[in-house]
């Protein structure tokens, strides 16, 4: 059974498919938004997700976190069936999620100590034990007490982002959904999250699924870094494979689009990309980033690449992978 | 010395809140020379954008531009008539924002907004199409005769703000100032935006004032650079030497938590505390609460920009000369 396989890693998807459906002139079509993923998120890491708006990354982390029901295919949290009714109320309390915009996170007509009183009552606990709960975990995360009796707009966005994490791992999840997380933050309290959010999955041993368009703050954070395109997984693997050895070329043109971190680097080798994205409605014949890769060749445009494994637990789906020269 | 386009002295902006009066701009002082990209760079709330405001006399209520003057093209902008300041806007200075959705109107082809901006001259229809056309393309439009009649809604986000620079350009300003132009866009449309802004700046000759919180963009893009914070500007520099030797406490902080390292490689910095509330009136430096090396003159006595090596300035009481530091 899938179980069995699954077990290694805290996550497991097989050939995951999200399709939108679309009305067009009466007849069907859908916008494939997450089309064939397969994916692990290994216990205790942190898996980084990374693509262009659009690429289907948030689309992803919304079937994980069980809140989008997949076209086809399901995914298996602990090796059980996210999607199976016996399992959802079990499942639900093991993963956490926090967003991108905070204020719109919080119901701004309750107490910051509501917002984070209301998923514990939901689950059973006593007001005491909840009281404990809040105070304990708030304190984790350097929310001062003053703060509990507050509303959402009297406090700084850095402040009300550490609210979110705190609802997210009051229940005490195995695994986090951050989506883009920091990325309405300004840089010191940007570094200041991070620097947070790193101490806590040490302290309660969770496992982080980052997803963020920032390749810098990805890159600080991940153990693992996993590139999404139209879709589709391009490129997986260790940190280091992806931003010092990446085999793909729309990653690599991806992290040549990274602004330069000195102005000595102005004029480093990059390749930009140019056109847009392919419009991911309907049918679609080969690689779906052959329309704008400089190194497409007719095989591309006609057949699908599989994933190749280009190192231990580097995978790119490409059909060149590995033979091209940047 | 080379010449200055724009020459900003002293610029101070109030708003005039419940709480009390904040100084949003408080006594900022820079230039920009001919050809040049200057960045003015900062956190939420430090004043960068309603400097820019200010330049361009668009400061709204309960705003108050309260003092300084803008140097440019042999005039102080702060005295110019409301109806000669309209004239500056657009022709001698162009501006363009975040999110051109807004700054585009939606009702409109993309190619009548930018005729109509030179048909205000008095051009004639057709040389003023062939200007807007030939722009497009300069921008690195495709499609140009086809786009030239789409509407706003119509292409895409990175494409817009093509269409805005373009549609600056245009009128070939002396000073083009962009506020976080790049901003709400993925990365790599900003690589290409940045690129093309690069190109531009070359034959086009404009100076240019960027507005950004994104450190990369400075190191990409510009020259010279500001840090702003809590209304105040810090430091000023060559983006180099900026980079290599910043001075000023808070830019060096800012520097180390950019994420430009792995978590195995170790931890960011933070900047304890928060921004001071600028409606108090306050002592001494702004940044004096959150510095890690503050010394007691820091409490007491405002520093002001001074001169810490060529071209290079910065407000700060522990760059005022060894003597200070023993006190």
């Amino acid at each position: 059974m899938q179980d069995s396989k699954a077990s290694a890693a805290l996550v497991h998807t097989e050939h995951l498919k999200k399709y939108f459906p679309l009305r067009r002139n009466k007849e069907s079509a859908f916008v494939r938004a997450v089309d064939d993923v397969s994916l692990d998120i290994y216990q205790g890491e942190t898996l980084g997700l990374v693509g262009e708006s659009g690429s289907g990354k948030t689309t992803l982390a919304k079937m994980i976190l069980g809140l989008l029901q997949p076209t086809e295919s399901t995914i298996y949290i602990s090796g059980r069936d996210v999607w199976d009714k016996r399992n959802k109320k079990e499942l639900r309390s093991s993963v956490g999620a926090v967003f991108q915009d905070p204020a719109s996170s919080l119901n701004p007509r309750s107490s910051i100590y509501r917002s984070l009183e209301r998923p514990l009552q939901v689950n059973g606990y006593s007001k005491e034990d909840a009281r404990r709960l809040i105070y304990e975990t708030a304190e984790k995360i350097n929310i001062g007490r003053e703060l509990l009796t507050r509303f959402p707009h009297e406090l700084s966005g850095g402040q009300q982002q550490r609210v979110s994490i705190a609802r997210a791992i009051l229940l005490k999840p195995r695994l986090l959904v951050l989506d883009e997380p920091t990325s309405a933050l300004d840089v010191s309290v940007q570094a200041q999250t991070l620097n947070e959010l790193l101490n806590l999955q040490q302290e309660l041993d969770m496992t982080y699924l980052f997803i963020t368009h920032n390749l810098s703050v990805v890159r600080y954070m991940s153990d693992r870094i996993c590139v999404m395109y139209g879709g589709k997984v391009m490129e997986i693997g260790k940190n280091a494979d992806i931003y010092r050895d990446c085999v793909h070329p729309y990653t690599f043109s991806l992290l040549s689009s990274v602004p330069p971190l000195h102005p000595r680097e102005r004029n480093r080798k990059k390749h930009l990309l140019s056109g847009d994205m392919p419009s991911l409605v309907g049918e679609i014949q080969g690689c779906r980033f052959a329309s704008r890769c400089r190194f497409c060749r007719d095989i591309c445009s006609q057949q699908e690449p599989e994933m190749r494994e280009a190192a231990e637990g580097h995978f790119a789906a490409c059909h060149f992978a590995g033979e091209l020269e940047f | 010395m080379k010449d200055k386009v724009i020459d900003i002295k002293e610029l101070c902006v109030d708003f005039h809140t419940q709480g009390g009066i904040v100084k949003a701009v408080d006594h900022v002082s820079f230039d920009i020379r001919k050809g040049e990209v200057f960045a003015l760079v900062g956190e939420s709330g430090c004043g960068k954008s309603t400097t820019a405001m200010g330049i361009m006399q668009l400061i709204r209520s309960p705003g108050t531009i309260s003092g300084g003057e803008v140097h440019f093209e042999g005039r102080d902008l702060l005295r110019l008539s409301a109806a000669e300041m309209t004239k500056v806007r657009g022709r001698e200075i162009g501006m363009i924002f975040q999110n051109p959705l807004d700054s585009l109107n939606p009702v409109y082809t993309i190619g009548g907004q930018m005729m109509e901006g030179l048909m205000v001259e008095k051009m004639d229809k057709k040389e003023a199409y062939q200007i807007a056309f030939d722009m497009l393309r300069d921008v690195k439009i495709s499609d140009v005769e086809s786009r030239m009649k789409s509407y706003p809604h119509e292409i895409s986000g990175g494409m817009r703000q093509r269409v805005m620079i373009g549609m600056m350009l245009c009128r070939n300003p002396k000073l083009l100032i962009a506020d976080e132009p790049t901003t709400a866009l993925d990365v790599t449309i900003q690589a290409g935006i940045i690129q093309l802004m690069n190109e531009l700046r070359q034959k086009y000759g404009s100076a240019v004032l960027i507005i950004t919180h994104d450190f990369g963009i400075v190191a990409d893009i510009a020259d010279r650079v500001g840090v702003m914070y809590a209304g105040n500007l810090i430091e000023v520099g060559e983006v180099t030497e900026i980079f290599d030797h910043p001075k000023h406490p808070y830019t060096r902080l800012l520097m180390k938590a950019l994420p430009t390292i792995t978590k195995e490689e170790g931890r960011l910095e933070t900047i304890k505390g928060t921004v001071p509330n600028l409606a108090e009136e306050r002592q001494g430096c702004n940044f004096a609460d959150r510095c890690p090396s503050c010394l007691p003159q820091c409490r007491e006595k405002k520093p002001v920009l001074l001169e810490v090596a060529s071209g290079h300035l910065c407000a700060c009481h522990l760059e005022e000369g060894g003597s200070n530091h023993a006190r």
